[in-house]
C-alpha cells in the first residue's frame, strides 16, 4: 500500500478507461456515408491515442518518485474529516434534496460544513441563514424551480 | 449608407438612449446582469433568458436596451467569480481563472477586476466602432467561412491548447484527450447516433460543460482548501490598488488592443464560441511575453487580453446578427429572440427599416460600457473584499451556490452529480499534475470539431487535400503548423 503511487493508479485507470471506451467505439460505425466519418471514427482514434499515452505515463510513473496512495488524503485527522464531511454532505444532498426539499437538505449540509470551523449553535444559525437566502434569491427572485418538499420549501 | 448619415443616425441614437427611461433601463440591465453573472452557472444566456419575461410590457427599444445591458453585465459578472473564487460561470471565463485567481490570492483581486473592467470597456468600444464603420462589409466576408475554414479555426484553437499543457506534455495531452472523450458522449452532431449513453436518458444530450468546469475548478479548489485545518488562521493579503502597477500599464494596454482585435474578428464568424477568442488571446499573450513561464501564476496581461477579447467578441457578434440575422452564440440567439418578439426582424433590412430601434441600442451599448467601467472600478475593491472572508465561512457558501447554479441550468440533479464526480476526479488528477485547462477546452471544442470534420469531408467528397484550394484555410493551416512546429522545437530544445 505504501509503495503504490497515486500517479500509477490514475494512469492505470486511464488505460482501463480507454480500453473500455475503445471497445464501445468499435460497436459504432466507422463511416457514416460514402465520404463522411461515422459516429465511431473520432472515438476510436481518441481512445487509441489515450491508451498509448496512458501506457507511456504509466511506465514513467513507475520510474519517477511521486505521491503514494497513503499520501493522497491529508495526514492531519481534522483535515481528513473536513474532506469526508464535505464529500458525505454532497452525496447526502444529492440523494435527499428531492425527498425532503432544498431548504432542509441545505441546512443540514451547511451546518455540517460550517461546524468544521465554528461551534454548533453558530453553524446551525449560519446554515439556516445562508440556505434561506439562497432559497429566496433562486426560487423567489430568479424563479428557478428548485426541488421543494410538500410544504413548498 | 455613407459615413455622414451613419454618424447622424448615431447622434439620434444617443439622444434617444440618453432619454430618461432608456438610460434607466440600460443601468438596470447592466446591474441586474452583473448580479446574475456573479451567481455561478448563470451566465449571459441564462441571465437573458431569466429576465426576458420582465421586458414583455416594454417598447422594443427599451426591451432590447435592457436585455443587451443584462448580456454584457452578466459577462462581466462571470469574471468576478472567476477571479475571486476560481469559479467560471461560462466558457469565456475559464481562461480568466488561470491568472485571475492567483492574482486574487496575492491580494491583487482589485487590479485583476479593474483591468478586466478597463479591458472590457476598450474592447467593447472598439467592437462597437467596428460595428458602425465596417460591420456590414465584414459580415459578408465572414460568410465565406465554410466548414473547412471553421475546421482549420478549431484546429488552431486546439493547437493553442499546446501552450497550456503544463509541465508534463504526456499528462497535458491525456487531459486534452479526456476532454474530447467526454465531448463524444451523447448524440453525434452529424449522424444523430447516440453514443456512450448506456441507456441513461440524461447522457443522450451529452454532458453539460458548466457542470464539468465548475467541478474541475470550483470544487477542486474547495476540496483542496478543506484538506487543510479550517481553524488555522489563514494569511489575508492586504487588497492593493484596483489599477495595475505603473510598470504594468504599457504591457496591459498592448494586451488590451490585441485582445480587442482578436475578439472582434472572431465575433464575426458564425458558430465561433466565445472560448476560442479568449484562448487565442491568452496564447498570443503568452507567446509574446518576455516571461511566458510566469503565466498561470498571476500575470496581469493573462487577465487583460482574454477579458478584452471576450467583450470585443460580444460586440463583434452583434454584426452578423444585426446585418445578416445570424446569431453566432446562444446568448445572441436570446437577444435575437427578443428582437423578433417585438416585431423587429434582424437581417439586411434591420438598419433601413428600424433605425429608431437599432441606433439607440448601439448607442446604449456605448453608454452601458461606460456604466460598467464606472460601476466596477470603485466596486472592484468592494468585490475583492470577498477574498478576506475566512475559508470556514466562504467555502460552505460557495458549495451551496454552486450546487444551485449548476442545478438551475437544466433543472437537473444529474448535472449536480456530474459536477460532484468531476470535482472528485479532478481533485486527484490535479494532485499528480494533470492540468485541467486542456480538458475543458477540448471538451468545449469537441462537438464543433467533429461536426466540422464531417461536413468538410462530405463537402470535399472525401478528398481533404482540396482544403488547400481555399485561401483562408491555407493561412490558418500555416498558423496551425507554426504552433505545432514551435511546440516540437520547444520539446527538443528542452531535451
Amino acid at each position: 500500500m505504501k509503495k503504490i503511487k497515486l500517479d500509477s493508479v490514475i494512469c492505470f485507470c486511464f488505460m482501463l478507461f480507454s480500453l473500455f471506451y475503445f471497445y464501445f467505439a468499435m460497436h459504432l460505425k466507422l463511416w457514416g456515408g460514402k465520404y463522411a466519418p461515422g459516429p465511431g471514427f473520432i472515438p476510436r482514434w481518441v481512445s487509441g491515442m489515450m491508451f498509448v499515452l496512458s501506457l507511456i505515463a504509466f511506465v514513467n510513473s513507475l520510474k519517477e518518485n511521486g505521491i503514494t496512495l497513503k499520501d493522497a488524503l491529508p495526514a492531519n485527522i481534522t483535515s481528513r474529516i473536513n474532506l469526508f464531511v464535505c464529500w458525505g454532505g454532497l452525496i447526502f444532498f444529492l440523494i435527499f434534496v428531492k425527498k425532503i426539499g432544498f431548504v432542509v437538505t441545505s441546512i443540514i449540509l451547511l451546518t455540517a460544513l460550517f461546524s468544521r470551523g465554528t461551534k454548533w449553535p453558530k453553524a446551525i444559525l449560519l446554515g439556516t441563514i445562508v440556505s434561506v437566502c439562497c432559497f429566496v434569491i433562486f426560487k423567489m427572485v430568479l424563479q428557478v424551480q428548485i426541488p421543494t418538499n410538500q410544504f413548498g420549501w | 449608407m455613407d459615413i455622414a448619415s451613419t454618424f447622424l443616425y448615431l447622434f439620434d441614437g444617443f439622444a434617444s438612449a440618453l432619454s430618461g427611461m432608456n438610460l434607466l433601463y440600460c443601468a438596470v440591465g447592466v446591474i441586474f446582469g452583473m448580479l446574475v453573472g456573479v451567481l455561478p452557472g448563470l451566465g449571459p444566456t441564462a441571465g437573458t433568458a431569466l429576465l426576458l419575461p420582465l421586458t414583455f410590457s416594454m417598447s422594443p427599444t427599451e426591451s432590447i436596451i435592457m436585455l443587451a445591458g443584462i448580456y454584457y453585465g452578466a459577462m462581466y459578472g462571470g469574471t468576478i467569480t472567476s477571479v475571486l473564487i476560481n469559479t467560471p460561470g461560462e466558457t469565456a471565463s475559464v481562461i480568466t481563472c488561470l491568472d485571475g485567481h492567483p492574482l486574487a490570492k496575492q491580494g491583487r483581486a482589485g487590479a485583476a477586476l479593474g483591468v478586466a473592467a478597463i479591458g472590457s470597456f476598450i474592447g467593447g468600444l472598439i467592437a462597437l466602432l467596428g460595428l458602425i464603420l465596417v460591420g456590414p462589409v465584414l459580415a459578408k466576408q465572414a460568410l465565406k467561412f465554410g466548414p473547412p475554414e471553421f475546421l482549420c479555426l478549431i484546429v488552431m484553437g486546439l493547437s493553442l491548447v499546446i501552450s497550456l499543457l503544463g509541465r508534463s506534455v504526456v499528462k497535458g495531452l491525456m487531459s486534452a484527450l479526456l476532454g474530447l472523450m467526454i465531448a463524444m458522449v451523447g448524440m453525434d452532431p452529424f449522424n444523430g447516433t447516440i453514443r456512450f449513453s448506456f441507456g441513461v436518458p440524461n447522457l443522450v444530450s451529452g454532458i453539460d460543460f458548466i457542470a464539468v468546469s465548475m467541478g474541475a475548478f470550483a470544487m477542486t479548489e474547495i476540496f483542496a482548501n478543506l484538506a487543510e485545518d479550517l481553524n488555522v488562521k489563514q494569511e489575508v493579503h492586504k487588497i492593493q490598488s484596483m489599477f495595475p502597477r505603473k510598470d504594468e500599464w504599457p504591457i496591459v494596454m498592448k494586451s488590451i488592443f490585441r485582445g480587442s482585435f482578436i475578439g472582434f474578428f472572431m465575433g464575426l464568424i458564425p458558430g465561433c464560441g466565445s472560448s476560442i477568442p479568449t484562448v487565442m488571446s491568452y496564447s498570443v499573450e503568452k507567446k509574446l511575453s518576455k516571461h511566458p513561464e510566469k503565466f498561470g501564476t498571476g500575470v496581469i496581461e493573462g487577465v487583460a487580453g482574454p477579458e478584452t477579447a471576450n467583450n470585443a467578441f460580444c460586440g463583434g457578434a452583434l454584426i452578423p446578427m444585426f446585418t445578416l440575422g445570424i446569431p453566432t452564440s446562444p446568448a445572441m440567439a436570446m437577444l435575437m429572440g427578443a428582437f423578433i418578439m417585438h416585431g423587429v426582424a434582424p437581417g439586411p433590412t434591420l438598419f433601413p427599416e428600424h433605425p429608431e430601434v437599432v441606433w439607440p441600442v448601439i448607442a446604449s451599448m456605448f453608454i452601458g460600457n461606460i456604466l460598467l467601467v464606472v460601476l466596477n472600478l470603485p466596486l472592484a475593491n468592494v468585490w475583492a473584499q470577498i477574498t478576506k472572508i475566512p475559508n470556514k465561512y466562504l467555502f460552505p457558501s460557495i458549495i451551496i451556490v454552486s450546487l444551485l447554479g449548476v442545478y438551475s441550468i437544466n433543472y437537473s440533479l444529474f448535472d449536480v452529480m456530474v459536477m460532484i464526480i468531476a470535482g472528485f476526479i479532478a481533485y486527484f488528477l490535479k494532485m499528480v499534475g494533470f492540468p485541467m485547462v486542456p480538458l475543458i477546452l477540448t471538451f468545449i471544442l469537441g462537438d464543433n470539431l467533429e461536426m466540422a470534420i464531417d461536413q468538410s469531408m462530405t463537402m470535399f467528397q472525401g478528398d481533404m487535400l482540396r482544403i488547400f484550394q481555399r485561401p483562408i484555410c491555407i493561412v490558418l493551416i500555416i498558423f496551425d503548423n507554426s504552433n505545432f512546429l514551435d511546440f516540437i522545437y520547444g520539446c527538443f530544445s528542452k531535451t
